[in-house]
């Protein structure tokens, strides 16, 4: 069996070696995954909601930057609701368009979140995101979370309304259809109560985690999946949502699983990647593959029996 | 014979090129003077900060029309309207700005920092340089030429 520590740093080895290949695939599959579950739960457009369409464009995710990912994203999103309705259409560009200028233009990465955000949501494991955000990321990172919420609670709500806002029903009911837009964004009490359980959520989470204590990061995962779960019970009492109960403590204890995962790869561990560079002097040229140290020895082999023959003369 | 000193900061030097090769946004940084930089990054926030408030506003405008609009029907109401929201823009298109100081002058430093630390290990290598040069016998300046 082996130490669970040597087996992290046998991973870390192994990420360092294919690094290149594995940030390819789990590319793929993040943006596979996003277009399946975008076309899965709010697939109007007929046209787009074929899985092939979703398989073609995860491939071009995983060959372009990260920030292509977010952009098919979107563009599908707003597609499929142009599909359902022009106001609904219109209402999510606008919301995309000012996240993006107000915030991804500091830091254009953190876009990654707002697709993770409404994944975990439809997996039901939400409470990972705000616990894995405080442990690994700097606080303003919550932002990205926030709006991945947003877009989350967005959707669901044209989902749920969606015979409402169709372009099929009577013209006279343009003014009915923006208000229920409307109404997704600005009047949607879960949302606020999610949005609150997240912030909150995330600062317990990072200030545990910086605390000089012994197994910070578990106090902290601890810490998080407790607050959530309290926060989210008392709000659906007092807000009397019913029937989520169940998925609330079988996500938490998902998410406490999930976020137990990312201690054992993450904590105190720098995925440094092989540097392989080229460089020259006057008298050589240097081709360098710079291997980093792995700090644990493996265990070492203990010679059990030797086996063979000893020869007769 | 190579000089495994100098070879191990060349490598650190190649590291940071090859680093910065890929972040194509960094290496632009330095090429700027901080003020240039900072205030270039400030314009185009000020437009992006104008662009998203006039769409919120926007999105208010209709939201508001859409519930009920008869306290918008007399003149005053319009222009006090108007003042209110002026003074929203500027109170958010200032912090929006004070904003982007901050982030922007932080990554300059940080940014700043990291040249100098490169800067200081070219210097490092050259000094090797030298040293190895002093060094040479006679034969070794043959073979080098």
């Amino acid at each position: 069996m082996m130490n669970p520590i040597e087996l992290r740093e046998h991973i870390r080895e192994w990420y360092g070696k294919y690094d290149r290949y594995l940030n390819i695939g789990v590319k793929f599959l993040l943006a596979l995954m996003s277009f399946l579950i975008i076309n899965y739960n709010i697939g109007y457009m007929s046209e787009l909601k074929h899985v092939y369409v979703a398989l073609v464009l995860a491939v071009i995710c995983a060959m372009l930057p990260t920030g292509m990912t977010i952009f098919l994203s979107a563009a599908l999103v707003i597609l499929h609701l142009y599909a359902l309705s022009t106001e609904v259409a219109g209402m999510a560009a606008a919301m995309f368009i000012i996240m993006f200028l107000l915030y991804f233009r500091f830091e254009p990465k953190s876009g990654y979140y707002v697709v993770l955000t409404p994944l975990t949501f439809s997996c039901r494991i939400p409470y990972v995101m705000p616990i894995a955000t405080g442990l690994v990321k700097e606080p303003h990172s919550i932002i990205s979370v926030i709006f991945g919420t947003i877009v989350y609670y967005f959707l669901q709500g044209i989902k749920n309304n969606a015979s409402l806002l169709s372009d099929t029903s009577v013209d006279g009911e343009d003014v009915n259809k923006l208000q229920v837009t409307f109404n997704q964004l600005f009047a949607n009490k879960e949302m606020y109560l999610m949005l609150a359980t997240v912030i909150l959520a995330m600062i317990v989470v990072y200030h545990v985690r910086r605390m000089a204590i012994d197994h910070a990061w578990r106090i902290a995962i601890g810490a998080g999946v407790l607050t959530q779960f309290v926060i989210l019970t008392a709000g659906y009492l007092i807000m009397g949502i019913k029937g989520k109960f169940l998925w609330l403590i079988v996500g938490s204890v998902l998410s406490w699983l999930i976020s137990m995962l990312l201690e054992f790869l993450f904590f105190n561990l720098d995925y440094n990647r092989t540097e392989r560079v080229q460089f020259e002097d006057d008298e050589y040229y240097y081709y360098v593959k710079a291997v980093p140290k792995v700090n644990l020895s493996s265990g070492e082999k203990k010679v059990q029996k030797i086996a063979g023959t000893e020869k007769e003369d | 014979m190579i000089s495994e000193e100098r070879v191990r900061r060349m490598f650190q030097l190649a590291v940071y090129d090859e680093h910065k090769r890929k972040k194509k946004k960094e290496k632009k940084t330095t090429q700027y003077y901080q003020k240039d930089y900072i205030s270039m990054e400030m314009i185009k926030s000020f437009v992006y900060g104008t662009v998203a408030f006039l769409i919120m506003i926007g999105i208010l405008g209709i939201y508001l029309m859409q519930k009920e609009t008869e306290w918008l029907d007399t003149t005053r109401s319009i222009v006090g309207l108007v003042i209110v929201l002026a003074i929203l823009y500027i109170a958010f298109i200032v912090a929006f700005l004070v904003l982007t100081y901050k982030v922007y002058s932080t990554r300059y430093a940080k940014e700043k920092l990291r040249l100098k630390e490169y800067q200081k290990i070219l210097q490092e290598v050259n000094e090797l340089y030298e040293e190895e040069d002093a060094g040479r016998t006679p034969d070794e300046w043959r073979d080098v030429e």
